[in-house]
């Protein structure tokens, strides 16, 4: 890991098994193949990552090209066995994304009213697309470690001691994260979709 | 209208369950080529690759670092090693003398020839 700082990290842990140890040594000396695979490997999760988080195709584009950007001119100062370098890319992309909401506006003011209305038309109810939409919405509107806790989890399938270590918390804490999270999801979105479901039937 | 009875109690694990699918929803496309295109694009040496480079050309650290401890020292030890003589203070005078003087000196040595 280049540098770390986590809230858990005081215990001496057992070196980490990384599958791509051995491309990212050959990284550091430059070797523009091993980061095409290194790109291949990473960056479709990536992208779902941050554009989870921000709620923007465009700028989780952007975002994914500074990460591996970075991937790139730091690989040279990568010390294996401290942290997979997927969970070292995670991080680096919720850094990112936390610097891009410093700078702008806040996502929400670019969804379309309809989605935002409790009650929307119940022949486009169901359509899986809106149903995308309305979770994306939902999401955005977590706090910002409790959506970053609730992807890292849910969608990219880390366990909580990774997210721990992205997030730079405690396990716990992440637990805590994440069942709060739920339950703000589960108390927006399902009782839509059962007020949906039943106005459908 | 919900087609429950009335002494229907929802399982807890019911509204995780419909919470779960209703984020399975939620689908990100792939990268596209051209980002991957525009990433791989990215991936210019840095000064960093360039100063490893180098250094790999050079043997490596382990033959730099001794050459360099090695050179060090033979730049510590040499000029107290050496006996100092008046041949430092000759040439540095020596160095003062400028082109017309020593045009001069020719045409005055010539004269006298």
């Amino acid at each position: 890991m280049f540098k770390r700082h986590s809230a858990h990290s005081a215990a001496p842990t057992q070196p980490v098994s990384d599958p791509d140890t051995a491309l990212l040594e050959r990284l550091a000396d430059g070797d523009a193949q091993a980061f095409e695979v290194l790109v291949s490997r990473h960056v479709d999760r990536i992208l779902a990552f941050v554009q989870r988080m921000l709620g923007s195709r465009e700028d989780a584009e952007d975002v994914t090209q500074e990460v591996f950007l970075k991937a790139w001119q730091w690989a040279a100062r990568w010390r294996s066995g401290e942290a997979r370098f997927s969970t070292w890319l995670h991080t680096v992309a919720l850094n990112a994304c936390r610097q891009r909401w410093r700078r702008a506006t806040p996502e929400t003011s670019e969804l379309n009213e309809e989605l935002v209305s409790p009650l929307p038309q119940p022949d486009v109810a169901l359509d899986a697309d809106l149903q995308s939409q309305r979770v994306r919405l939902a999401l955005s509107e977590l706090p910002e470690r409790q959506r970053a806790a609730m992807v890292l989890s849910h969608y990219q399938g880390m366990s909580n001691i990774e997210s721990a270590d992205i997030l730079g918390v405690s396990v716990e804490a992440v637990e805590s994260l994440l069942g709060r999270a739920r339950r703000s999801l589960r108390k927006r979105l399902v009782a839509e979709y059962e007020t949906l479901s039943n106005s459908v039937r | 209208m919900s087609m429950n009875p009335p002494s229907y109690r929802p399982d807890p694990d019911d509204a995780d369950k419909a919470l779960d699918q209703l984020l399975a929803s939620y689908r990100v496309e792939p990268a596209s080529a051209a980002l991957r295109a525009q990433i791989l694009r990215q991936a210019q040496p840095t000064w960093r690759h360039n100063i490893k480079a180098m250094l790999q050309a050079l043997g490596g650290w382990r033959v730099l670092a001794p050459a360099m401890a090695f050179s060090l020292c033979l730049g510590l030890v040499m000029p107290l090693a050496l006996p100092t003589t008046s041949t430092g203070v000759s040439a540095a005078t020596s160095d003062s003398v400028t082109l017309w003087d020593l045009a001069q000196l020719s045409e005055t040595t010539e004269d006298t020839l």
